[in-house]
């Protein structure tokens, strides 16, 4: 049989779904363990297939199904992906593996369900990343909230009851005003396209006037936003970092965030073009905000996870004003940094973790010299931390300069402003890494503990071999991204848009605005 | 051909550093150095086969250049993996692998039984890599990667005794300085591409040779970001303040990266990107400025130190700045030559240093040491040589390329410079004076047994000094633009052949031999003077530094630098951060947000008054709140 005629989406989306069925047959600890661990590297294995069918000169959705599935509201179940999902699909999968090896051994509570539990939250994520239908959409959006709300709440730290609650509250506000959106989009369909249906493809047809499209953009936009997340909807996250397990924070900072960004480029850019040519500068003030706010933060806390917690918002801050820019250069610096923040923090987190399993603490103030103890650990985190704070050679610099080359593209003083992370990045991470593996030990805890064990390195090589392979050959990604690029930014160019130069005042005329909403760079 | 196997240069230390990363843990100490060196050796073995060839070319032939692959692309930007290797780029290359593997055979015995001596061997290997990346690289972007990648190696190396705070912080500062350095470097790079929609330094170059319509404000611009980025690097005023901290490091680390290599990447790279300067009508003075000030300023605080790593960290900062002087008085190749003659003779001085501070067990204080010629005669004879050739004693190579500078000043920018170079090159020879009349004369205040270098300590010095005495040839025929080295440079420059003199006064022969005697003759008096001073009246010499305790203090702070960015910067921002996390987030931001959701909970418990439980809770709300949103909405619309 074909490979192309086989349904690989939906095969990659329930393969862990069925593993987490086959986990409750025992529950034995090696038996949870050992099916878990098999179904996600099989996940994995499958995320990877579509790289191979995948061509990159098309600019349609690929590999994709569709299924009528509650027709009479014109829901079906619609799958696709492009260049935007196809690295995120393995990066999920090959995170969640990471998450298994993290969590093994090492769950005292519920163990079956702790391991189901995450195979439903890739499923969810993988879900989420492949839907094409809104509705479709929205289902794996709200489903996968559920083992994540239940991760941080029965496998989390001491305050992990607030800590849930508010993470749950924040999203489901978002969630709400999303909802709303999606259903008056349903309705708009009907009334302007091919009847009331939740199909995405059918939706971007549409042409909304403008004020509509500037209330759904707000919709749609706020819920992504509190997900990446945006200043100032950003409160949840440390506190959901601080109490969720290590493989919890892992999967919340290496993937949860990405759907936010991912949405933005998924619906707002192609639903609301000129909604979001509008709000661009709101955005990018926001984004920017975050940049240097994010790292501010970090550089103030004590607990490790905390200054991570902080500096993803520091970097998904970059990101934001990175795909905000308008230009194909900062969208494809937003996709690349993506897969490099998932793989750089979602390290730092299992790092900090080990960490904490061998101190039994995360606070700076009580560590020190752990570099001459735990030599190995050491140098990984150094790894990641250089990845984290964009060394060329390694995976954030692509990121790093592809996004500060659309910024600046954008405005010189925005890409400048965003620039600032090269200074305030190193200032926190270095200081984070000499006062936990330099110096003495400031405690004076005699505690006694091991370098990374076999298991942990099993985790840790792969992703430095990523991070290098991102570094070192981008244009693998790179070349996969750019039709799909090209194709956002085409939505948003309806019109023929003069990039802007520097110095020189550059309007984007949009006809399809009314004249009042006529919006002039300069 | 060699030149087919550029690349080799660079991957033969990326290979050793590989071995021994990570292999070496089973390795021993010998078999770790022996990696280490060997594959820098045999670095160092093809580059000279390639200068041979380079030297027997036809001077139009010297360019040569390998594509490896496409690196990153955005539309038309191309990014390659590709090396370049012209004279300016063999010059480095040269004093990279001869110094670097010098230094390298001098850390088997300098670094022998420490901690972490595969850690430093892999970091001095992955040093040499990215140095080379950095200057063979043909594109901005790539030696914008060396150029973070030696930044990378100096925070690793400065805090290789990361166990002591003062390693580690020095460390930090010097990563963050540079850093902030690099920010300029790096807005200056995203300039270059939407100006130029490319970074590769041969179109730049074709496209500025031409009529290119490019303003010359923004062509300014574009130099003085490249110049930060160039004075974060090269410790050039006021971004010099983590060089005297770097001397954390271990000493043969402060000759390869602080002295010989490294710093001196900012010069390289003003004379790499030398089209814009030519271009950009403020920039040249500016540069100018810059070095003789650091130049000056940095030679006064060298003549207040205690320590015998901070003279020569300070005198390093003041060398620099005169080859900034050289270029922004556009002789970029009297700039090189000064970059390599100092490369020579500064490695040899901390060298001879590490092998003084050897002897008397890590002392470093030089007014703890003194009469060290009679124990280490080779040592301190020398660091004689290499401090002779600091001070621009005829006839070793300082002399000639410190001479072309300061002559270059007075043809450019007229007598004031001259006498502000002339002014540095008297303080240099006084503090060169003084160091060596304190530490190597007179009578010995060490108390204690003093450690014999060996041969892994003396073959080093003995070389170098060699070279420090013979390479002032390459300056002859003096007085000419034509010397050995222009000739070999020159193909490199071609596009600013009339930038060499012809903007200057034009001087007559004999005024430029009066000046350089005049020059010599005060350096050689000064250099006297103070070693007499200092090794038979120390007495009276520290009566007087007691008298004006102020000033030296002022001086040996350097100028209070630190305090004064301590003061505006870093307490500032630190009172930012506090806040930020204390008030703003937490009262401010999530305290509305708390706000909002008491009074949505107040709600949803009226609301759901009869459920228990939170999830439940939350749906019924979402249902509610939803049914009644989508109400709304659809009768507004509809």
């Amino acid at each position: 049989m074909d490979i192309q005629n086989l349904p690989i989406l939906t095969i990659i989306i329930f393969l862990p779904f069925v593993g987490s069925i086959v986990v409750l047959f025992n529950r034995e600890r090696m038996w949870v363990q050992s099916v878990s661990l098999v179904t996600a590297l099989l996940s994995f294995i499958t995320t990877l297939v579509p790289f191979w069918i995948f061509k990159s000169d098309v600019s349609a959705f690929q590999l994709e199904e569709s299924i009528p599935w509650i027709t009479s509201l014109g829901i079906s179940y619609h799958l696709g992906i492009d260049g935007l999902s196809l690295f995120l699909l393995p990066l999920t999968s090959f995170l969640t593996v990471a998450c298994i090896l993290v969590s093994w051994n090492h769950i005292k509570v519920k163990e079956q369900l702790y391991f189901v539990m995450f195979l439903w939250l890739e499923a969810g994520v993988l879900g989420v990343f492949s839907a094409l239908d809104v509705f479709l959409f929205y289902i794996f959006w709200e489903v996968m909230l559920i083992p994540m709300f239940l991760i941080i709440l029965i496998w989390g730290s001491a305050n992990r009851r607030y800590a849930a609650i508010k993470f749950l509250i924040y999203t489901m506000a978002g969630s709400v005003f999303m909802l709303i959106a999606i259903i008056v989009m349903a309705f708009l369909n009907q009334k302007m396209g091919s009847g009331f249906g939740f199909d995405l493809i059918d939706w971007i047809s549409l042409d909304i006037p403008f004020k509509l499209q500037a209330w759904l953009f707000v919709a749609f936009f706020v819920a992504f936003a509190i997900k990446v997340p945006m200043f100032p909807f950003h409160t949840w996250l440390p506190d959901a970092h601080v109490e969720a397990p290590t493989a919890g924070s892992v999967i919340l900072a290496g993937i949860l965030l990405k759907m936010g960004v991912y949405g933005m480029l998924r619906f707002c850019y192609p639903l609301f073009p000129d909604a979001v040519v509008y709000f661009t500068p709101t955005v990018i003030a926001l984004g920017l905000i975050g940049v240097i706010y994010g790292a501010f933060l970090a550089f103030a806390q004590t607990d490790m996870k905390k200054l991570v917690a902080y500096s993803s918002i520091s970097h998904m801050g970059l990101i934001i004003v990175g795909i905000f820019a308008l230009n194909a250069t900062g969208i494809k610096g937003g996709i690349i940094q993506m897969v490099n923040h998932g793989l750089s923090t979602g390290a730092l987190f299992i790092l900090v973790g080990a960490i904490y399993e061998r101190k039994h603490t995360r606070d700076m103030d009580k560590m020190g010299g752990l570099a001459a103890r735990v030599p190995v650990l050491a140098t990984f985190f150094m790894i990641i931390m250089l990845s984290s704070i964009g060394l060329p050679g390694m995976n954030g610099f692509v990121g790093e300069v592809l996004l500060l080359l659309g910024a600046f593209k954008f405005k010189w003083w925005v890409g400048a402003l965003g620039a600032t992370t090269l200074i305030l990045g190193a200032v926190y991470m270095l200081w984070m890494y000499q006062r936990v593996m330099f110096e003495e030990e400031r405690s004076g805890s005699d505690l006694v503990f091991s370098d990374f064990c076999l298991r942990e390195k099993i985790v840790m090589v792969p992703i430095v071999i990523f991070i290098f392979f991102i570094g070192l050959f981008p244009s693998f990604f790179l070349d996969r991204m750019v039709t799909s690029t090209d194709k956002l930014l085409s939505y948003i160019n309806k019109q023929p848009v003069v990039v802007a130069m520097i110095g020189d005042n550059t309007q984007i005329h949009n006809q399809g605005l009314e004249d009042e909403f006529r919006y002039t760079r300069r | 051909m060699l030149f087919k196997a550029i690349y080799l240069l660079p991957l033969l230390p990326a290979i050793g550093v590989l071995i021994n990363g990570l292999l070496g843990s089973r390795f021993g100490e010998r078999a770790v150095a022996f990696v280490a060196c060997s594959t820098v050796g045999i670095s160092l073995i093809l580059a000279i086969g390639m200068l041979y060839q380079m030297l027997i070319a036809d001077p139009a032939q010297r360019v040569v250049t390998s594509t490896l692959y496409r690196w990153i692309s955005d539309g038309s930007l191309q990014i390659n993996i590709g090396f370049l290797i012209d004279p300016l780029a063999m010059a480095m290359i040269m004093v990279i692998l001869f110094v670097g593997f010098i230094i390298h055979f001098y850390s088997i015995g300098y670094m022998e039984g420490e901690p972490g001596y595969r850690r430093y061997f892999v970091c001095l290997n992955l040093f040499i890599f990215f140095m080379l990346v950095l200057v063979m690289g043909d594109n901005l972007i790539l030696t914008f990667v060396g150029w973070e990648g030696v930044g990378l190696c100096s925070y690793l190396l400065i805090g290789h005794w990361f166990h002591k705070k003062s390693a580690s912080d020095a460390g930090r500062k010097a990563f963050v300085v540079n850093r902030v350095g690099d920010f300029g470097f790096m807005l200056g790079i995203l300039l270059v591409i939407v100006t130029f929609h490319t970074v590769s330094f041969a179109e730049l170059k074709t496209i500025l040779a031409g009529s290119h319509g490019i303003p010359a404000a923004t062509l300014t611009i574009i130099a003085l970001l490249l110049f930060t980025g160039a004075m974060g690097k090269s410790a050039q005023f006021p971004l010099h303040v983590w060089l005297p901290d770097a001397m954390e490091g271990p000493t043969p680390v402060s000759a390869l990266i602080h002295a010989a290599t490294m710093v001196n990447a900012g010069v390289y790279f003003m004379c790499r990107i030398f089209p814009f300067l030519q271009q950009a009508p403020y920039v040249l003075p500016i540069i100018a400025f810059v070095g003789l000030l650091t130049a000056v300023y940095a030679a006064c605080c060298a003549v207040g130190q205690k320590d015998i790593k901070k003279v020569l960290a300070y005198s390093t900062i003041s060398q620099i700045g005169y080859m900034f002087m050289a270029v922004g008085c556009g002789i970029y190749i009297a700039g090189m030559f000064h970059l390599v003659a100092h490369g020579v003779f500064k490695g040899l001085l901390f060298l001879g240093s590490g092998a003084v501070i050897h002897a008397v067990k890590g002392e470093q204080d030089i007014a703890n040491m003194g009469g060290l010629i009679k124990t280490i005669p080779v040592t301190s004879f020398t660091f004689l040589i290499g401090l002779l050739a600091l001070a621009g004693i005829f006839p070793m190579a300082g002399f000639f390329s410190k001479d072309a500078i300061i002559m270059g000043g007075y043809e450019r920018f007229g007598i004031v410079y001259w006498l502000f170079g002339f002014g540095g090159a008297v303080l240099t020879a006084i503090y060169c004076g003084k160091l060596f009349g304190i530490a190597f004369l007179g009578e010995t205040n060490f108390k204690g047994h003093i450690h014999k270098p060996n041969f892994f300590f003396n073959a080093p010095l003995v070389i170098l000094a060699f070279c420090a005495v013979v390479l002032g040839i390459l300056g002859l025929p003096m007085f000419t633009k034509n010397t050995y080295f222009a000739k070999f440079m020159s193909s490199s420059f071609n596009l600013g052949a009339g930038g060499h003199a012809a903007q200057g006064h034009g001087i007559s022969l004999q005024v430029e031999i009066i000046l350089t005697l005049i020059v010599s003759v005060f350096a050689i008096a000064a250099v006297a003077l103070a070693l007499v001073i200092y090794s038979r009246h120390r007495k009276k010499a520290v009566g007087f530094e007691a008298r004006h305790a102020g000033l030296m203090t002022v001086l040996f702070e350097g100028f209070l630098m630190d305090k004064l960015y301590d003061t505006i910067w870093v307490r500032p921002l630190k009172w930012i951060s506090k806040n930020s996390n204390e008030v703003v987030d937490h009262k401010i931001v999530d305290g509305a947000v708390n706000g909002t959701g008491k009074v949505a909970m107040g709600t949803g418990k009226w609301l759901a008054a009869m459920q228990a439980g939170y999830v439940r809770h939350y749906a019924v709300s979402i249902v509610f709140g939803v049914a009644v949103f989508v109400g709304i909405t659809v009768m507004l619309l509809f």
